[in-house]
C-alpha cells in the first residue's frame, strides 16, 4: 500500500515538474496548437451561407482564366469590401477556413460545409494569397467529389504564384503507380491543370511524356519495348520477357502521362500518337499560339 | 544501505582532500568528487589533443584537378610546370595544366584556452559556422563568419515568407545587394543549417534570378540536388540547373553518378530525370562499354564412326547417322555497367546494356526519329546488322 502512495506521489510530482518546465517556455511536452472549437467552424459556416451571390465569382482577374471558363457577367469579387473583410478574416485563422475546404470524405472534414461552402472558402484561401494553403487547395482540385468545388480550388490556386503546385498537379496527374492513384484522380489533377493555366505545365508533361513513349512500354503488348538487349552477352541471357504479361491495363493505366497531356492540350493524333516525334512536332508549330482547351463535363 | 550512508558522510568530512588518497582507498563520494576535480581541469587538455589529432588527420594539401578528381598530400615542390605532391611516402608530379586548384593545409588550431577567453556569442548557430567562398579572379577567399552575420540571415530568411508581395520585396532587396548576400545565401543552403525549406526554395529563386553563379554556386547547387532532405527543395534545384543550363552544375552531378553508394545514385538518377539535359543523357550513353564474348572451341568428335545405325533405308536397311559434336564454351565481359545501371534509373525502363538500344531509346526521346521509321530501318537491314551488329561497326563486337 505504502509503496503504491509512493508511486502514485512520484507521479505526481513528475507531472506537476513537466508542467513548470513547460510553463516556463525551455522545455514544453505534449505542447498543442490551439484547438479549433466546433463552435467556430459553424459560425464560419454560417458566415459564408449566408454571404451573398458575389462570392460565387471566380476571385481571379480576367486575365488569368481561360476565356471558356469566365462567367457570363465576370465581377472582380476582390475589389469589394466584403472581400476585404472575408479575406482579412481568413488570414487570422488560416488553419480555420482551411477546415472548411476539407473534402467531406477526408479526416477533420467539417461536415455542415457543403459544396457552397467550400466553394467559398476555395475563393476566400485563394486571395489570402498564403502559401500555406496550397496543399489544400491541390487536395480540394483534385480529390473533392464536387465538380464545382474543384473548379473553385483549381482557379484559386494560381494566386498563390508558387509553381511547386503546379508540379504537384503534374506529379498527380503522371503518377504511374495506376492502383494508388486511380484515372480519375490523373484526370482530376490534368483538368486542374488546365484551369491553372500555365505553359510550364505542358513543357513539363512534355518531358515526362518522352521517358514514357521512347522506345515502347513493357505494359502494352501491342507496342512492345523496342531495342532490348536479350540472349548470351547481354544481362539477359536467358531472354525472360520485358514486362508483366497479361494485364490487360487500360490505355490510361498503360499510358498515365499520355493520357493527361491528352486532357491537358486537348489534342490527340490519329496516327502516331505514342510517338514523341508527333508531339514534339505538333508543340514545335502550334506551341507559340496554343490555348489551353474548354473543359467539358465530366462523364 | 544504512553503512553506506553512515561510511559517505563521514569520508566527506574527515577527508575534504580527495586529490591526496589513493584512488582505490577512496570511498564512493569521494572518488566521485576527485573525478570531478579531475575531469574539470583535464577536459580543456582533452580538448586540445583531439583537436591536435584532428588536424593532424586533415593537414594536408588538396589538389583539385580539371577533370573532378582530388588528391590529397604534402606538397613538398612547385617549379613552373609541375607541382610535386607526397603521398603515403611516394612522390609524383602533377603538370600545372591540369590543376584546377590547390587548397594548402588549414591553419595551426587555435589555442582552446584563448578562444574559451573569448565571449561567446549568445545565439549558436549550427554548422557550417563559416563559409570561404573563393571568387574567379579574386586572390583572396572572402571568409564570412555566419554567426556574426544574423541580420543578412534574417533578410534572407524572408525569401521564404508566405506571402507573395513580402517575397518579392525581399528578393528586390537582396537582388539590389547581391555581392553582400550571396555568401550567406549559399551558406543557408547546406542542409545543416537551420532553415526551412521555403527559404531554401526562395534562395535557389534568387540565385537563378542572378545568373550566372559563381564556381561556388554551381556547385552548391549540385549538392542541393541531391542531398538536400526536402523533395521540393531539391526539385527546385534541379530546375534552377535547367534553366540556367549551368555546365558546372552538370559536371558536378556526373562526379556524384561515379560513386558506389545506392541511395546517392539513386538521388542522382532522381536529379537527372528532372534536369534532363539531353548533352548529359548523350554522354551515359556513349559511356555504356559494348558486350563481348570469348569462345573457347573443343575437338570436335563424332567424325569417326556413325553415331547411330537406324532401319529407315530403302527395304530395312540400316541407315548411318553421324552426329558430329563440339564442345563451346564461353566467357562474356562488360555484361553489366555502371552507366547502363544509371540510365535504367533514369529512364525508369530496362532496355538492357547494349549501348546501340539507349542510343535508338534516346533518339526517340528527342523525336529525332519515330517508331515507324525504326520499324522499317530494322525491317530492311543486313542479315549481319539483324544478328545484333549495329551499322559502321567493324564487327568488333
Amino acid at each position: 500500500m505504502l509503496r503504491l502512495a509512493a508511486l502514485l506521489m512520484m507521479v505526481i510530482a513528475g507531472f506537476l515538474a513537466l508542467n513548470v518546465l513547460a510553463a516556463d517556455g525551455d522545455f514544453s511536452i505534449g505542447a498543442r496548437p490551439k484547438e479549433i472549437t466546433s463552435e467556430r467552424l459553424a459560425q464560419l459556416v454560417k458566415r459564408l451561407n449566408e454571404a451573398p451571390p458575389a462570392l460565387n465569382l471566380p476571385p481571379v482577374a480576367p486575365s488569368k482564366v481561360p476565356k471558356a471558363l469566365l462567367p457570363p457577367a465576370p465581377v472582380e469579387f476582390q475589389k469589394t469590401a466584403l472581400a476585404a473583410e472575408v479575406v482579412e478574416e481568413a488570414k487570422s485563422e488560416l488553419e480555420a477556413w482551411q477546415r472548411l475546404l476539407i473534402p467531406p470524405h477526408f479526416p477533420k472534414a467539417v461536415q455542415k460545409a457543403d459544396a457552397n461552402v467550400r466553394i467559398r472558402a476555395a475563393w476566400v484561401l485563394g486571395l489570402t494569397r498564403d502559401r500555406r494553403v496550397m496543399q489544400q487547395l491541390v487536395n480540394s482540385a483534385v480529390y473533392d467529389p464536387d465538380e464545382s468545388v474543384r473548379e473553385a480550388a483549381g482557379l484559386a490556386l494560381p494566386l498563390l504564384e508558387e509553381p511547386i503546385a503546379l508540379r504537384m498537379l503534374t506529379d498527380l496527374a503522371c503518377a504511374t503507380d495506376y492502383t494508388r492513384y486511380i484515372w480519375p484522380v490523373r484526370q482530376y489533377a490534368a483538368r486542374a491543370l488546365v484551369r491553372y493555366g500555365d505553359r510550364e505545365a505542358i513543357e513539363r508533361l512534355l518531358r515526362e511524356l518522352s521517358y514514357e513513349l521512347a522506345a515502347g512500354s513493357p505494359y502494352d503488348s501491342k507496342n512492345r519495348m523496342r531495342g532490348v538487349s536479350k540472349g548470351l552477352g547481354t544481362d539477359n541471357p536467358m531472354m525472360l520477357p520485358d514486362g508483366p504479361p497479361g494485364l490487360k491495363l487500360s490505355e490510361e493505366d498503360m499510358y498515365p502521362t499520355l493520357s493527361a497531356i491528352k486532357i491537358v492540350t486537348g489534342k490527340s493524333f490519329d496516327s502516331g500518337e505514342k510517338d514523341m516525334k508527333t508531339w514534339l512536332t505538333w508543340w514545335k508549330k502550334d506551341g507559340p499560339a496554343f490555348v489551353f482547351p474548354t473543359l467539358k463535363a465530366v462523364k | 544501505m544504512r553503512f553506506a550512508i553512515a561510511d559517505r558522510g563521514a569520508d566527506i568530512s574527515v577527508c575534504p582532500d580527495a586529490s591526496t588518497r589513493a584512488p582505490f582507498s577512496q570511498s564512493a563520494t569521494e572518488r566521485r568528487v576527485a573525478w570531478g576535480e579531475c575531469r574539470q581541469e583535464c577536459l580543456p587538455h582533452l580538448l586540445a589533443l583531439l583537436l591536435l589529432l584532428c588536424a593532424a588527420v586533415q593537414a594536408e594539401d588538396t589538389i583539385t584537378l580539371k577533370d573532378g578528381r582530388t588528391i590529397s598530400g604534402t606538397i613538398v615542390k612547385e617549379d613552373e610546370e609541375s607541382v610535386f605532391i607526397s603521398q603515403n611516402g611516394e612522390q609524383r608530379g602533377i603538370a600545372k595544366s591540369r590543376i584546377e586548384k590547390i587548397d594548402p593545409k588549414p591553419a595551426a588550431p587555435v589555442d582552446p584556452k584563448a578562444a574559451a577567453a573569448e565571449p561567446k556569442p549568445k545565439t549558436v548557430m549550427p554548422a557550417p559556422a563559416a563559409l570561404i567562398v573563393q571568387k574567379p579572379g579574386a586572390p583572396e577567399p572572402i571568409v564570412m563568419d555566419l554567426r556574426s552575420s544574423g541580420a543578412l540571415i534574417d533578410k534572407v530568411r524572408e525569401l521564404g515568407l508566405p506571402d507573395p508581395k513580402a517575397r518579392k520585396t525581399a528578393q528586390a532587396e537582396i537582388s539590389a545587394k547581391k555581392d553582400e548576400y550571396m555568401p550567406a545565401m549559399l551558406g543557408m543552403l547546406h542542409p545543416k543549417f537551420d532553415s526551412d525549406e521555403f527559404t531554401r526554395i526562395g534562395i535557389l529563386r534568387l540565385l537563378a534570378a542572378n545568373a550566372p553563379l559563381t564556381e561556388v554556386g554551381s556547385r552548391m547547387l549540385a549538392f542541393v540536388a541531391i542531398h538536400d532532405p526536402h523533395p521540393e527543395v531539391r526539385r527546385e534545384a534541379c530546375v534552377t540547373i535547367r534553366t540556367l543550363a549551368d555546365d558546372d552544375a552538370i559536371r558536378e552531378l556526373m562526379r556524384f553518378c561515379q560513386v558506389e553508394d545506392a541511395t546517392t545514385k539513386k538521388a542522382v538518377a532522381v536529379a537527372l530525370h528532372e534536369i534532363d539535359d539531353k548533352r548529359l543523357l548523350a554522354s551515359i550513353i556513349r559511356a555504356i562499354p559494348a558486350p563481348s564474348v570469348t569462345a573457347n572451341q573443343g575437338e570436335p568428335t563424332g567424325l569417326d564412326q556413325p553415331k547411330y545405325n537406324l532401319p529407315v533405308g530403302p527395304g530395312g536397311t540400316k541407315l548411318p547417322i553421324w552426329l558430329p559434336a563440339q564442345e563451346v564454351s564461353g566467357v562474356a565481359t562488360d555484361i553489366d555497367s555502371p552507366a547502363a545501371d544509371l540510365l535504367k534509373l533514369i529512364a525508369k525502363k530496362d532496355l538492357g546494356n547494349m549501348p546501340y538500344s539507349w542510343l535508338n531509346w534516346f533518339r526517340e526521346k528527342i523525336g529525332d526519329i519515330s517508331q515507324a521509321e525504326r520499324d522499317t530501318y530494322k525491317e530492311k537491314r543486313s542479315l549481319r546488322g539483324r544478328m545484333g551488329t549495329p551499322p559502321g561497326d567493324s564487327g568488333s563486337q
